[in-house]
């Protein structure tokens, strides 16, 4: 009999779940244990398993779509089975089966420092109607209860995918698991029994260097305390790059735009202090130098050297101080006061071709600014349409401390700062 | 401890309740002479004489009659029935008077009779010889039914069920009737209206009576072998039934398969199954599975003989049906 495979929770706090891809196509068959697709959960991405073999008769939220738990996403089957009776079965209350990708917000997409890779965008609030709960023993009932789970979002094992026992302590297990390691990442499919082509990626498990562990919790503490927000400018930098070149013409080295980030930067937090400050708990504490910080990418990991008070510093002066720093970052030669305690950071993925991206903060700074890559845009200006040298820029800012006008007075000015930097630095 | 067979142990019932009181006869076809159509009687006529075992007319009705006016009048007797498919010839006198006469009369009578027999298939008898009539007489309230699976509980549900003031069925097997087992040397009744379990197991309780204990307890060791812990239950009493040691049970495991080896319709198995699957309905993780006879008159075949009856992979396949485990 065909039946409707609905969106399960795959982490204890996932509400609804994003379809990343389908791995399969309608009319396909399927063994049990197939992953049919990726599911983007709030915790990580998780491959969809098929429950039993079938042939999927109907795909019901396409790729891209959000489905709550316990929502139809597709209906398994026999081939030549009627589908679209099982889907009015299992959500009566939703007559019309197919759930149109949801709107993402542009704003509220959150990667964060290189190192950890992108987070699942956030979803609509919109929620589709819950199915029908699926079919379950009385003991599966009764341990749910005791677990405190909602037996909707549970995949059944049993006869004609009927809750039972195992079902619900296999999920409580799981449970402790992702509250052990929140940030699980994508499981290989143990369970299934079938035999898996040797993959030709890493296939190794590493375990967590110190370095890595303290990555890991000091960014998910910063994810989780602070609320981030974000606000973004795009910035014309034909300027910024005139006068580096002027700077820097007959020289051998060129100063990096680095270290005119950071000038201006600096100028800007002169001008707005609110942003240079660090939350305390039960007060915010305002910092007197603008301590930046740069991410920088290494083999095993991000690290932040700091360049202190660069408002009283030369771009020249920062761009030496940043030059040993990195260095040292790459040869592993920094020492704590070297990376610790800066009052705002730069992170910039401007190298790698990134136009735009959202950082994480880095504690306990308030607020970090991601810098993306510099291109060539079509420009209104005074009427023409003219070709200008761009670079958008977006700070995460800590709401607890920063509270939204700030951050954009603060971004306005950098703006302008960025866009006429003689006015700064001269 | 001794080792005796079950049809040993039921004359060492029979012999120390007929030392002991001296009101205590057997009655039956071929009882004494012959030591028994099973050899349950051997040596009670030389020990104990022809007032006190009696050789009756192939009448059941006739005999069992008499056996229930006997304990009227204060007799405890103990009436062999060659074997219960002949006692559907006695229903009225066990159904219509032993069972009511204590009820009918205000309690001012009692009936303290034991019938006897064995029930239940053997080997080669053909339909009217293989017969498990266990719900005709568990039906009926005013009668007490037990049945042993092993010697120990033959000789001391037996000896309860003479010393009882109430009819008492015991359902025997012939198939049982050479089964070796411990018995205790020193007298050692056991009561009635009390369950055994004689496995202990924590994933599914298997629940039976009579001869297909023995089935449910090799189904345990194959279910053993697939990483399965079966707990079994053997009722040992029909009526009154041992409620509470089945609803601990499958309270703990959670999943039931009751096994019973008459057919399925109105039988003690699907009594027992329907009383599961409400007392213990919160518990359960899957619905109690029944493991019967099929629902044919037993053929003469041998192979359709084996093939209709309970067996341990029957138990074994519904067991991991049960527990969502079935290939």
């Amino acid at each position: 009999m065909a039946e409707a495979l609905v969106m399960v929770a795959l982490s204890p706090t996932m509400r609804d779940g994003v379809i990343a891809g389908w791995n399969v196509q309608e009319g396909q068959s399927v063994r049990a244990g197939d992953s049919l697709c990726e599911v983007e959960t709030d915790k990580a991405s998780m491959p969809y398993e098929a429950p039993k073999a079938g042939t999927i008769l109907k795909i019901l939220v396409s790729a891209g779509g959000t489905a709550a738990v316990g929502q139809a996403i597709a209906v398994l089957g026999k081939s030549g089975e009627d589908w679209a009776a099982v889907v009015a079965d299992s959500s009566p209350s939703s007559p019309a089966p197919a759930i149109e990708p949801a709107e993402h917000e542009q704003t509220s997409t959150m990667p964060s420092f290189p190192a950890l890779g992108p987070v699942a965008a956030p979803l609509t609030a919109k929620s589709p109607p819950l199915s029908s709960p699926p079919r379950s023993s009385p003991l599966a009932r009764k341990l749910a209860r005791a677990h405190n789970l909602d037996i909707r979002g549970i995949r059944g094992t049993g006869t004609d995918g009927r809750v039972v026992a195992r079902d619900i302590e296999s999920y409580a297990e799981n449970q402790t698991q992702f509250s052990a390691a929140p940030v699980a990442a994508t499981m290989p499919s143990q369970h299934t029994g079938e035999s898996v082509a040797p993959g030709r990626l890493r296939s190794d498990r590493e375990p967590l260097s110190r370095m890595r562990s303290i990555i890991a919790e000091r960014l998910k503490a910063s994810y989780n305390d602070a609320p981030h927000y974000f606000v973004r400018s795009a910035v014309d930098v034909e300027r910024l790059l005139e006068l580096r070149e002027t700077v820097t013409a007959g020289q051998e080295k060129r100063l990096s735009l680095n270290a005119f980030i950071m000038r201006i930067v600096a100028a800007a937090l002169e001008r707005h202090p609110l942003v240079n400050a660090r939350w305390e708990g039960d007060a915010i504490r305002y910092m007197p130098n603008a301590d930046l910080a740069l991410a920088v990418a290494r083999e095993h990991g991000l690290v932040t050297p700091v360049v202190r008070a660069c408002e009283g510093k030369s771009v020249r002066q920062i761009d030496a101080e940043l030059g040993d720093l990195v260095k040292r970052a790459r040869d592993g030669t920094l020492s704590p006061e070297h990376y610790s305690n800066a009052t705002f950071t730069i992170s910039n993925l401007g190298s790698f071709g990134v136009e735009e991206f959202t950082a994480i903060i880095n504690p306990p700074a308030s607020a970090i600014l991601a810098v993306g890559a510099i291109g060539e845009e079509a420009r209104v200006i005074r009427g023409a349409i003219v070709v200008r040298r761009m670079m958008r820029i977006t700070l995460s800012s800590d709401h607890r401390v920063i509270d939204g006008a700030v951050a954009a007075a603060f971004m306005a000015e950098l703006k302008e700062m960025l866009e006429e930097p003689g006015r700064v630095l001269v | 401890m001794a080792v005796m067979t079950y049809r040993d142990a039921l004359n060492r019932a029979l012999r120390e309740e007929m030392a002991r009181d001296q009101m205590v006869v057997l009655m039956g076809e071929e009882v004494a002479e012959y030591d028994g159509a099973y050899k349950v009687s051997r040596g009670l006529l030389d020990e104990y004489g022809p007032e006190r075992v009696l050789d009756t007319p192939i009448t059941e009705l006739g005999f069992t009659g008499l056996g229930v006016g006997a304990a009227l009048g204060g007799v405890r007797p103990v009436v062999e029935w060659m074997t219960h498919n002949f006692a559907l010839l006695a229903l009225d006198q066990v159904v219509n008077e032993a069972a009511k006469l204590r009820h009918m009369s205000g309690g001012r009578l009692s009936v303290p009779i034991v019938f006897r027999g064995p029930n239940g298939p053997a080997e080669y008898l053909s339909s009217q010889h293989s017969q498990a009539l266990a719900s005709y007489w568990t039906h009926v309230p005013g009668l007490k039914v037990v049945s042993p699976s092993n010697p120990a509980d033959a000789y001391g549900l037996l000896k309860s069920a003479i010393r009882d003031d109430n009819p008492v069925v015991v359902l025997e097997s012939e198939m049982l009737y050479g089964d070796k087992g411990n018995v205790p040397d020193e007298e050692a009744l056991v009561p009635l209206g009390k369950a055994a379990i004689v496995r202990l197991g924590s994933d599914i309780s298997i629940i039976s009576f009579g001869r297909p204990v023995h089935y449910a307890l090799e189904a345990a060791l194959s279910l053993e072998k697939r990483g399965v812990s079966a707990e079994v239950v053997d009722l040992r009493s029909l009526r009154p039934l041992d409620e509470g040691t089945i609803m601990a049970s499958v309270g703990k495991t959670g999943r039931a398969v009751v096994v019973d080896e008459s057919w399925p319709a109105a039988s003690v198995g699907a009594w027992v199954a329907h009383r599961v699957s409400v007392e213990c309905f919160d518990s359960l993780d899957a619905p109690v599975e029944f493991v019967s006879s099929e629902d044919v008159p037993m053929p003469y075949n041998h192979a359709l003989e084996l093939a209709v009856q309970p067996s341990a992979d029957k138990i074994v396949a519904s067991a991991l049906r049960a527990l969502y485990l079935e290939e």
